[in-house]
């Protein structure tokens, strides 16, 4: 029985084509570069239907024999992760031959949780050049020990570690969540609006690129008492531009002391108009920076100036437009 | 006064692990098993997909599934098929295939779990299970169940939400065994994808990816053995010869068949279609019209125990791929083990060197299901059925030996001596025509007209004009001759000149 999450991965809309076409060029991008040995080339969360790959075959990234399965010689270039058995079968079943991991994604990274990580095959597979993980859900969160908890992002978190081991694969992380914030607890709202408050406090040019942002209203409220904001009464489009500075500049900080530069290709929101659902995405590359060792607060702050830096909306058309 | 007593005789635990360890000689011959489970499910397309690296193995089909009720009494007790409880034949009307109740054991040699899907039309249940084999590798003391009954593994199983119209099973092989996965997955593909015959790796050719025809191509051009084929593409067609799926796209060549063409749509009209990781799975049989001809003969078998029908078919030199030198026998329509090559048990001293160009499919009558031993390869040699099914096709392979002598290598050496001879008197009839011959011209015609009447010679005739002469013979023939037409100093003149030139 096709889950919602089916239906909508396989969705024909105008703005996911118009991600999918970023997806895509990043893929392209990195094509050319050379990894080291047995890294794949994609990495992803595709549903049963497999609309990313469809576009990997069309543009011959992914070879497939006279019979439509996957080229042998190709057969760990892409990776699909698919925790459903059924949709994993049907995924296969389109493409014979491709690498389908049958477990979620928390699964196979062994937990959100920092000390466990994959081994063997599986961790040979997850440092792909390119990991596509959209997640078509919004950004669950707790507060656990005063601290605020993403398990999405823990899991790119362990992602870039996977990476940086030695020897190193450059990435790149494409990302999709809903952007509707009405399931956080209320502890959470207001952590997460501390949380920005500080930083913005901190570092004063990000704070003045994220009012172009958030716009100055809410900017200013979460700048002068960030316990009155409730982001969860906010408008829909607020919320995604709550989003769009909380995101990368949460992966900025989990990433950069492991010594990566996180350059922000696209920070884009989308969705809301036709009933559609409101979703938030980003094209962040990671590149290995050797200053992470003794500079790692340096590569940080560029990094965070950068994540606003490609703010942009798809319009209902798919059109793109950058701020 | 004596006491009655009486009881059921039950096997005890360990028979059945010695049983299930046993019967398997490959990972074809249990993947078969799972795929023919599908026949019996009167699936009409059958998904099984092993590639890139048989870490799973699913074998998915859209055949009536299985209920939660089903599955608890399929597998309460091994060895107890209910399959043909009700009727030999399913729902559509297929015969059969199983019947001991051991298929999805088969699984087990295979895997250390084994998930199922399965919903059947109708119904809204989801019936997911999730089947521990490695519970039968544990300790023994760890594994008895009450009384006799003995645990092969472990199972638990849960009921989610289907849709009313969906009906299929998915079988999930999980953690397959080492050793099985090294042959599933075969050798890797070292060259390009190219569309040509090469795929030859460093573990053989490979049929991965490749349609039928190509198939057909590779069989007929490349391959003389199974080991000409890496370990992937050898399971692929080993199953493909066992399960009830069509043959391969032109398998008898482009002349007429009419017997093989209607044996080709009667196993088409089972509608029963196995893709193999995207490759339509077809029986791996060619019989290539060889150079020198071939001899096809319909057997049909109407005896007091069995009846069976099927074909003959010889050609000119080995027969390749060597694999089908042997005779075949399928009960319905699923293979018992691979090709004879002893046809069953033909006397080694008659046709020695035909038997390697000869391949025979029989179809034997239910009757011979009963010889069938557990393995599902091989049959009880004394059974009835089997010893009246071998005694008729010896008779009918004497028979076509003797055709296949006659047809393929005397009736071809016969033919091949006329054209000869043929040929022969042509050259001798163009010596002398030569101007300087200056023969008169009824010695012409006689000669033209012998060479008309080649094609009624006696092999006595053809013999004589082929006939091989020593130099010396030939000279004596040449002074006869001289002797009987010259002069005398003319004949001495001949002679000596002769010999100078015969003499170099």
């Amino acid at each position: 029985m096709p889950r919602p999450v089916d239906y909508a991965m396989a969705a024909e809309r105008p703005e996911k084509q118009t991600v999918r076409g970023l997806w895509l060029e990043e893929v392209k991008a990195q094509n050319v570069t050379e990894p080291p040995e047995r890294v794949p080339l994609y990495l992803t969360l595709p549903g049963a239907r497999g609309r990313d790959i469809e576009l990997l075959v069309e543009q011959d990234l992914l070879p497939l024999t006279e019979t439509g399965a996957v080229a042998d010689s190709e057969s760990m270039r892409v990776v699909a992760i698919e925790g459903s058995p059924e949709a994993a079968i049907a995924l296969q079943g389109r493409y014979p031959g491709l690498k389908v991991l049958e477990e979620p994604l928390h699964g196979l990274l062994r937990s959100t949780g920092p000390f466990e990580f994959p081994r063997g095959k599986d961790r040979v597979l997850c440092r792909a050049q390119v990991v596509n993980l959209d997640f078509d859900k919004p950004l669950h969160a707790s507060v656990e020990q005063g601290q605020l908890v993403f398990p999405a992002l823990s899991l790119v978190a362990k992602l870039a570690k996977l990476h940086g081991a030695d020897p190193h694969v450059d990435w790149t992380l494409c990302l999709t969540l809903n952007g509707q914030l009405e399931v956080w607890p209320e502890d959470v709202d207001k952590k997460a609006c501390r949380f920005l408050a500080v930083n913005f406090e901190d570092d004063p040019k990000f704070s003045e690129l994220a009012v172009e942002v958030l716009g100055a209203n809410l900017h200013e409220s979460i700048i002068q008492d960030p316990g009155s904001v409730d982001i969860r009464n906010c408008t829909e489009e607020e919320q995604q531009r709550f989003l769009m500075v909380l995101v990368p500049k949460r992966i900025a900080r989990d990433v950069c002391a492991d010594g990566w530069d996180v350059q922000t290709v696209e920070n884009l929101r989308y969705g809301g108009s036709k009933g559609r659902a409101r979703m938030v995405t980003w094209v962040l590359r990671f590149c290995w920076d050797s200053r992470a060792s003794t500079e790692a607060d340096v590569l940080y702050r560029e990094a965070l100036r950068r994540s606003l830096s490609k703010r942009g909306w798809i319009d209902s058309k798919g059109r793109l437009a950058h701020d | 006064m004596s006491q009655k007593f009486e009881g059921e005789i039950t096997v005890a635990s360990r028979i059945v692990d010695y049983l299930s360890s046993g019967l398997y000689n490959s990972p074809a011959a249990c993947l078969k098993e799972l795929v023919n489970n599908s026949y019996d499910a009167d699936a009409t397309e059958v998904k099984v997909l092993v590639k890139p690296d048989a870490d799973r193995i699913v074998i998915s089909d859209n055949g009536i599934g299985l209920s939660r009720k089903e599955f608890v009494r399929h597998f309460k007790r091994i060895s107890e098929s209910h399959k043909r409880d009700k009727s030999d034949n399913t729902p559509s009307g297929r015969p059969q295939v199983g019947k001991i109740g051991i298929g999805f054991i088969a699984a087990n040699e295979l895997c250390d779990v084994m998930e199922i899907l399965s919903t059947k039309k109708g119904s809204r249940e989801l019936l997911r299970v999730e089947v521990n084999f490695r519970e039968m590798r544990l300790d023994r003391s760890s594994r008895g169940r009450k009384g006799d009954s003995y645990a092969k593994g472990d199972y638990v199983g849960w009921i989610e939400q289907a849709a009313v119209a969906e009906h299929y099973t998915h079988v999930i092989l999980k953690e397959v065994r080492g050793r099985a996965r090294d042959i599933f997955t075969g050798a890797k593909h070292s060259g390009e994808d190219g569309d040509s015959l090469e795929d030859r790796t460093a573990g053989g050719y490979s049929v991965y990816g490749r349609t039928p025809a190509h198939v057909r191509d590779l069989l007929e051009e490349r391959i003389h053995d199974w080991s000409d084929l890496d370990t992937y593409s050898q399971t692929m067609l080993r199953v493909g010869m066992n399960v009830p799926v069509p043959y391969l796209p032109s398998w008898y060549g482009r002349r007429k068949r009419a017997l093989l063409e209607r044996l080709t749509q009667e196993v088409e009209a089972l509608n029963f279609e196995v893709t193999y990781d995207g490759s339509d799975l077809r029986k791996p049989v060619v019989l290539p019209e060889g150079a020198e001809g071939s001899v096809l003969r319909k057997v049909e078998i109407n005896g007091a125990n069995v009846s069976a029908k099927g074909y003959l078919y010889a050609r000119h030199g080995v027969l390749r791929p060597e694999w089908l030198n042997g005779v075949l026998i399928r009960i319905r329509h699923a293979a018992v083990g691979d090709y004879d090559e002893g046809f069953l048990g033909f006397r080694h001293s008659e046709g020695t060197l035909f038997q390697r160009w000869i391949t025979a499919e029989l179809w034997a009558d239910d009757r011979l299901e009963d010889a069938l031993n557990i393995d599902r390869r091989t049959l009880r040699i004394t059974h009835p059925a089997y010893v009246e099914l071998q005694r008729a096709f010896h008779e009918e392979l004497s028979s076509f030996l003797a055709e296949v002598r006659r047809k393929l290598y005397t009736d071809r050496s016969t033919a091949r001596r006329r054209t000869e001879a043929r040929a022969e008197v042509g050259r001798l009839r163009e010596v002398m025509e030569r101007p300087s011959a200056r023969l008169p011209v009824s010695t012409k015609r006689e000669v033209q007209a012998r060479e008309k009447a080649v094609g009624d010679a006696s092999k006595k005739e053809i013999g004589s004009i082929l006939r091989r002469y020593s130099v010396s013979e030939l000279y004596e023939i040449a002074l006869e001759v001289a002797e009987d037409t010259l002069s005398p100093s003319e004949y001495r003149r001949f002679a000596a000149s002769l010999a100078r030139r015969l003499l170099g």
